[in-house]
């Protein structure tokens, strides 16, 4: 049996509000056993250091997912940040906080991940409607494990584990793709892959489904996407296998 | 009846900088935490005992009921800070004989350099 190839898809970095530079994150995540690392940094002002820092990750064996998160407040902001960025990073979240968002998010084929809070159930719009709409959306839930990580009392961290199996329960019910990440913004945040899978058993789920939501589930959206990203890709199923000639005339693609 | 059998977990404990604690005070912070996730009965049916721990290297052994590794695993990834400094507590291997723990145990390298302090956030623009 192949061995795992685990991924954790959601870690922040210096470049953007994380306390950890890209550097040492690449050499933590080698460390824990990570054959793929998400960085959520990414945006139209820093897209260009994405080659530097891919190198930093192979060094160490690391397979760098370029990521972008969005926090727009309005559905025509989200359209228009999706215009821009979708074709040049590989994977885009979108944080739902309020319910235009999160219908447009889910139902729109450019974004990859729906995060919703795990603090209050009113800022928590993962319901039926956003499960369905999601599955038609080819999009996949989110469930960042730092909110049980780093919850400050015991309130909080029953809360978050009511909040988030909650979703997780729905999005089983909807045949929805789960995706566990940890939402580290410090190396210290970081978790080893079982230490994920474990917390994510808590939520409901098995300790087979936590281990597929940390390695095969991420691992084929990332490689979809990465397909989608190639020159070679025209629409799915059809890819260009070589540049040849049409009547007499030389194809420039 | 089944057979009791025991598990053991090599751990390894990441922070900033070095954390003076004694074996004692280790085991109490691994109990505060599988006490807030599973409650009493819940963290009794662990049998968690802490078996070895060098304060120097931040490393050690525990011992678990075989049914309740997983318990354990999530139990010690909500251990997040200790004494105020963040804390990363890595079970670095599960085996089922003491013996080959310490082997284990003793044959790991001395420690993960992570570089310098940690480096400052420069926010960009977009990033929460």
């Amino acid at each position: 049996m192949p061995k795992r190839r685990f991924v954790d898809l959601h870690v922040k970095s210096s470049l953007s509000s994380g306390k950890s530079s890209p550097s040492q994150i690449a050499r933590m995540a080698s460390h824990l056993g990570f054959k793929a690392i998400g960085l959520a940094d990414f945006n139209l002002q820093n897209i260009d250091l994405l080659p530097d820092i891919r190198k930093i990750f192979e060094s160490y064996g690391v397979d760098l997912v370029a990521r972008a998160d969005l926090y727009e407040q309005s559905p025509k902001l989200l359209k228009s940040a999706l215009r821009k960025l979708r074709r040049r990073v590989e994977v885009i979240a979108v944080y739902c906080r309020n319910i235009n968002v999160a219908r447009l998010a889910a139902r729109d084929r450019r974004v990859d991940l729906l995060i919703f809070s795990a603090k209050s159930w009113r800022e928590n719009f993962f319901d039926k409607s956003e499960a369905a709409l999601a599955l038609s959306g080819e999009s996949a839930l989110e469930v960042n494990l730092i909110d049980l990580i780093r919850a400050r009392s015991s309130s909080e961290r029953i809360q978050a584990i009511r909040i988030l199996s909650e979703n997780v329960r729905m999005a089983k019910r909807y045949d929805l793709p789960v995706i566990f990440s940890s939402g580290a913004t410090s190396i210290y945040e970081m978790r080893a892959p079982r230490e994920l899978a474990a917390l994510a058993t808590l939520l409901g789920l098995t300790e087979y489904e936590a281990r597929e939501s940390l390695s095969k589930i991420p691992l084929e959206l990332v490689l979809k996407n990465r397909e989608k990203l190639s020159e070679y890709y025209i629409m799915p199923g059809v890819r260009l296998i070589r540049k040849g000639e049409f009547l007499g005339e030389k194809m420039e693609k | 009846m089944r057979k009791w059998r025991n598990r053991y977990l090599i751990f390894e404990i990441h922070s900033p900088k070095p954390i003076e604690l004694s074996k004692l005070q280790l085991l109490r912070h691994i109990f505060d935490a599988t006490l807030k996730l599973y409650g009493e009965v819940g963290a009794a049916s662990i049998h968690i005992n802490l078996i070895d721990y060098d304060d120097r290297l931040m490393r050690g052994i525990i011992r678990c009921n075989h049914r309740a590794v997983v318990k354990l695993r999530a139990a010690l990834a909500t251990i997040s800070e200790i004494d105020s400094i963040p804390v990363l507590v890595h079970v670095v291997k599960v085996t089922g004989t003491l013996r080959k723990a310490r082997e284990i145990l003793n044959s790991l390298p001395r420690g993960l350099d992570v570089g310098d302090e940690e480096a400052v956030p420069c926010l960009t623009s977009g990033g929460e």
